[in-house]
């Protein structure tokens, strides 16, 4: 199988990945900050060091401002949850993944805050200005994606951010699809929560992810439970990150991160996204020179976004699931941002290389697609 | 005898250890008693008593508040 699905989870994970998860469960699997022993410490000191080196990678001011989830969904709930504020009104783009949605529209659904959705898909110029037309004098908080999992297109976060910060206003950053693959700095970009996948474009495994916070507010809690310190209190501690780690932390999973994140810097964040980029635009090429292939994804984006005439992108995703490619189909969980772009109503199909693809990959994938074509008597 | 500071948690007992250790100053972390501070289950980093002005120093730089220091 040729695996163009990493936007949902890359595969394969760099060698170190998984013999640091088999490490960590056969040589000193203990419950990190919970006991005494040596295995307790080993465990402990796998993920700080994890905390650190996320710290060191995304501009964040201190390790202990690095929160563990388990996914950037839980990061994105956890994040929301403790900076909405109640009875003010929130800002969201129009590309948003149900990950940012759902749990907004569930606040407003509960009377907890009301939002607006703002048109990202323009240049940097219209989408500040569509904020700007959506801003109201009590917004208090703006979650927005990095980068679109659906079209690859960046959304200028730098202004964002500096828009956020004259008007006093919060910005959680969704980061699942940019963790790895561009460039964040949290204090440059002004970003008070960065949520983030560990098993994507930072090549930790499944189970891994985290919110960076910027500072160390009163943030509301949102897990509780125990963590190993101040077991008299009945409240959560009111400093990071043990405000927001409840419970044992997945520390064969964050020590896989740690592998994950070492393997990106070692190659370089702009290294790894040219080579997606490059590959991305080699299928394009390919893929234009075929009729009925419709093209949505933005000019120079890490991925592929297309649909074929008459034909369904899951009908697409499983004729070339037989042929050996692994591709996804449908909405990609991103129903505002098909709707925005105008996809066909069964979505369209997203190809997204990784770091271990190749360009003779990239064109037996589009000989399949082709093939695919010829054999409906779509192409001539 | 060592000198040992607990600290909020085991997470910046590891950025003291890691900050005293950069110093040239061994540091161990350890788990206390519950009765140690007045809110239970707590960790402290541990060091040779004779580094304590130096220990201040690099704690104070790197931020690291605490309220007391034990004779263990």
């Amino acid at each position: 199988m040729i695996y163009f699905d990493n936007a949902a989870t890359t595969f394969p994970k760099p060698p170190s990945v998984p013999e640091e998860v088999l490490r960590c469960m056969q040589e000193y699997g203990g419950n990190p900050g919970r006991s005494g022993h040596r295995l307790s410490l080993r465990a402990a000191e796998t993920v700080y060091a994890c905390r650190a080196e996320l710290a060191e990678l995304f501009g964040c001011p201190s390790a202990e401002n690095v929160v563990f989830t388990y996914n950037t969904t839980y990061a994105l709930n956890m994040a929301i949850h403790a900076m909405v504020e109640p009875g003010t009104h929130v800002l969201i783009s129009n590309l948003e993944h149900n990950s940012v949605l759902r749990p907004i529209d569930a606040l407003a659904r509960q009377g907890i805050c009301s939002y607006s959705v703002f048109d990202a898909t323009g240049s940097a110029e219209k989408t500040l200005a569509s904020l700007e037309r959506a801003y109201q004098r009590d917004t208090t908080l703006i979650v927005c994606t990095h980068v679109s999992n659906i079209t690859g297109k960046v959304l200028p976060v730098g202004r964002i951010g500096a828009f956020a910060k004259r008007r006093g206003i919060r910005f959680i950053l969704d980061a699942a699809q940019s963790a790895g693959v561009y460039p964040i700095h949290m204090e440059k970009m002004r970003v008070d929560a960065l949520c983030i996948p560990g098993h994507k474009g930072l090549y930790g495994p499944q189970g891994s992810g985290a919110v960076l916070f910027c500072e160390e507010g009163s943030y509301r809690e949102f897990i509780r439970g125990g963590n190993g310190i101040n077991s008299k209190e009945r409240s959560m501690p009111d400093f990071l990150p043990e405000r927001y780690e409840a419970g044992t932390l997945g520390t064969p999973a964050i020590a896989g991160l740690l592998a994950g994140v070492r393997f990106v810097r070692e190659r370089g964040v702009d290294a790894l996204r040219a080579h997606e980029v490059a590959l991305c635009r080699r299928m394009e090429n390919a893929l234009s020179r075929l009729r009925t292939v419709r093209f949505f994804h933005e000019k120079n984006a890490a991925l592929v976004l297309f649909s074929i005439d008459g034909v369904s992108s899951e009908e697409v995703a499983r004729y070339l699931d037989g042929a050996g490619f692994c591709v996804r189909g449908g909405l990609h969980c991103s129903p505002l941002g098909h709707e925005a772009i105008g996809t066909p109503d069964g979505g369209a199909v997203r190809v997204s290389p990784g770091a271990f693809n190749t360009a003779e990959e990239c064109d037996l994938f589009c000989d399949a697609v082709s093939a695919m074509l010829h054999e409906r008597g779509a192409e001539r | 005898m060592s000198c040992v500071v607990p600290l909020r948690s085991m997470t910046h007992c590891m950025k003291a250890q890691r900050a005293l250790e950069e110093a040239g100053i061994r540091a161990e972390i350890i788990k206390l008693d519950p009765g140690a501070t007045r809110k239970g289950c707590s960790y402290g980093v541990a060091f040779p008593c004779p580094y304590r002005p130096s220990a201040e120093q690099v704690l104070a730089k790197k931020r690291i508040s605490y309220h007391e220091m034990l004779m263990m």
